[in-house]
């Protein structure tokens, strides 16, 4: 009984948010003092689906894009970097550590400016390439501390064990090594995709109105002031990235299920 | 042909020396025990052989061929971990199976292998189980089966029964002493345990401070001591001098000054000396009881000959109390002298 109140409450708390864009997203006329719209129409998502269509289109791609790249390169790197970190001791693990925590700690839009007249003098600004690197200042190191946790709980005798078994190192990364550390992994990717998904400080500045991203056609048009279509793009925004939450809670809820830590 | 061979190997961690210029040889289906206290490099030697480290000189032979270049997944060694390390992603048959896929085995032949280990290591039924519905004992068997499946040269065994209960451990023993004659592998086995290593071996390897100290059968170690360390590690304190209390005590004790030693349980105590006429005067000693600690199935008392000398005796059920007066007798042929 208490288990399902307290269900309840986190539903509602999550849900809660997203009822005034999903109100927003239906209504014609809605001023004040009323609570709920006075009339409600299909404007804001005929603007979304026909009018404004093939942009919003673009930008999902370009989204997605980007937000995939930059999950494949951090954790690319990531990987081998967590578990640097997590399993051996070297001179100047401490500093290392410090480093990757500043683009977390130094407020993105500094970062980014400082960056930005780099990324045009090695003429990467305006590209997709540069725009992938400048997430991926935000997005590695949070891949670097979920994999690190994940490798200092990690027995590299595993590893050992599998070689004398007879496994040539290859086999070992891809057969041993990683389906231990595959729940770490999803979260790691999970963290960086949402982190590169919901970026528009950094996207704007780097990709200088280049890359027109779901997060910078939404700010256009809340700007713009109508509220329906904001709320409707809202939800367009919000829907993929609540999808990889729900399909990762899932996967990993299972592999609790199945005994890997 | 299942050998193995260790020359001259030497093992050092930057400056430390762990494994000093030792040469060992293993002949076809023997068991070997490698022993030695906690700290004293066995694991780093068993994984040298696996090929996971590197030794810094000295050869290793497998099968009289040099291995020292081969990577560990192409060695003929099968190491098993002190820990069963079941991948926890795979069912039972599928750990056993790792190194059988490893080495692109039929599925059909991988099977009847599987099949035979199975019913050898007792695990028969429990193909499908996952790794976190096994009792303690099983995982340790499904670890020795995983190894043993793809039938190495040698199969190293890194303190396998270290973690499980007493009688688990009998078990396990008796298991792989039965493996061992049914499969004829040729096992090196580490352990700080005498008494495993006593028990389950055809000959024991002391290894202490980095080198060998002694090879041989495990009686030869536990009653002829090479020196007065190795006499130490097997709980054996009574080492003496033959021109200490003992000649005082007797005149003609030993002429010569040796060092000998005797094992505490060999010592004969008698609250009086009425024996002394039956047996030879030079073998009995008078002395005072100092200490005596109870330790279950024998006592340990400490006997004070002449005030300087203190002789362990290991008895059962004895009625002596500190202070009282004892003679000892120390049989002429469970008397070791040291080379």
């Amino acid at each position: 009984m208490r288990g399902k109140t307290l269900l309840l409450c986190v539903l509602v708390s999550v849900t809660l948010p997203f009822l005034p864009l999903l109100l927003w997203s239906v209504a014609d006329k809605w001023f004040y003092p009323a609570l709920f719209p006075q009339a409600f129409g299909t404007r804001a998502w005929s603007y979304v689906f026909t009018t404004a269509g093939s942009q919003i289109l673009d930008g999902l791609f370009t989204s997605f894009g980007l937000a995939l790249t930059t999950t494949a390169v951090s954790l690319l790197l990531g990987v081998p970097a967590g578990r640097a970190l997590g399993l051996y001791d070297f001179p100047g693990k401490k500093l290392t550590m410090l480093f990757l925590t500043l683009p977390i700690i130094v407020p993105p839009l500094s970062v980014s400016m400082g960056l930005h007249l780099w990324f045009i003098r090695l003429e990467l600004a305006e590209t997709f390439f540069g725009v992938v690197l400048i997430h991926l200042t935000f997005c590695l190191p949070y891949t670097i501390f979920v994999i690190r946790g994940v490798f200092s709980n990690y027995n590299p005798d595993f590893e050992a064990q599998a070689r004398s078994l007879g496994a040539p190192p290859l086999t070992v990364i891809f057969r041993v090594m990683f389906p231990v550390i595959l729940p770490g992994i999803i979260v790691a990717a999970l963290f960086s995709f949402l982190l590169s998904w919901s970026q528009y400080l950094s996207t704007l500045i780097i990709g200088g109105g280049k890359m027109l991203t779901l997060p910078i056609l939404l700010f256009s048009l809340i700007g713009s002031g109508d509220r329906p279509v904001a709320g409707a793009v809202s939800l367009v925004f919000i829907l993929p990235a609540f999808l990889a939450l729900l399909g990762s809670a899932h996967y990993l809820g299972r592999t609790g299920l199945k005994g890997i830590r | 042909m299942r050998q193995l061979e260790l020359q001259n190997l030497t093992i050092r961690y930057g400056e430390t020396t762990i494994i000093r210029d030792l040469s060992l040889s293993i002949k076809n289906g023997e068991i070997v025990s490698l022993l030695g206290p906690s700290g004293a490099g066995k694991t780093t030697i068993l994984k040298t052989i696996a090929g996971l480290l590197q030794p810094t000189a000295g050869q290793i032979l497998i099968n009289n061929i040099s291995v020292n270049h081969l990577p560990a997944e192409k060695r003929d060694a099968v190491l098993i971990f002190q820990k069963p390390l079941l991948f926890p992603f795979l069912n039972v048959a599928q750990n056993i199976g790792f190194g059988l896929k490893m080495q692109k085995i039929g599925q059909r032949e991988a099977e009847r292998k599987i099949g035979r280990i199975v019913e050898i290591t007792e695990l028969a039924g429990l193909n499908s189980r996952k790794i976190h519905q096994l009792s303690g004992g099983q995982q340790q068997r499904v670890a020795l089966a995983r190894g043993l499946v793809l039938e190495p040269a040698i199969l190293l065994l890194d303190e396998p029964l270290s973690n499980l209960d007493a009688e688990l451990r009998q078990q396990m023993r008796e298991l792989i002493q039965t493996v061992q004659r049914q499969t004829e592998t040729t096992m090196l086995f580490v352990t700080h345990d005498q008494s495993e290593a006593l028990a389950i071996s055809d000959r024991v390897c002391l290894l202490l401070d980095g080198s060998l100290r002694q090879t041989g059968s495990p009686e030869e170690l536990f009653y002829s001591p090479a020196d007065p360390e190795v006499a130490r590690f097997f709980g054996c304190d009574n080492i003496f001098t033959t021109t200490g209390s003992f000649r005082q005590q007797s005149g003609d004790f030993h002429n010569d000054q040796k060092l000998f030693t005797i094992r505490p349980e060999d010592v004969e105590i008698y609250s009086t000396d009425q024996h002394r006429e039956t047996v030879s005067p030079q073998q009995f000693f008078e002395g005072t009881i100092t200490g005596v600690v109870f330790e279950g199935r024998l006592t340990r008392l400490t006997v004070t000959v002449t005030g300087e000398e203190h002789v362990t005796v290991l008895c059962r059920r004895p009625s002596f109390h500190i202070g009282q007066t004892v003679w000892l007798r120390m049989p002429e042929d469970r008397i070791h002298f040291f080379p």
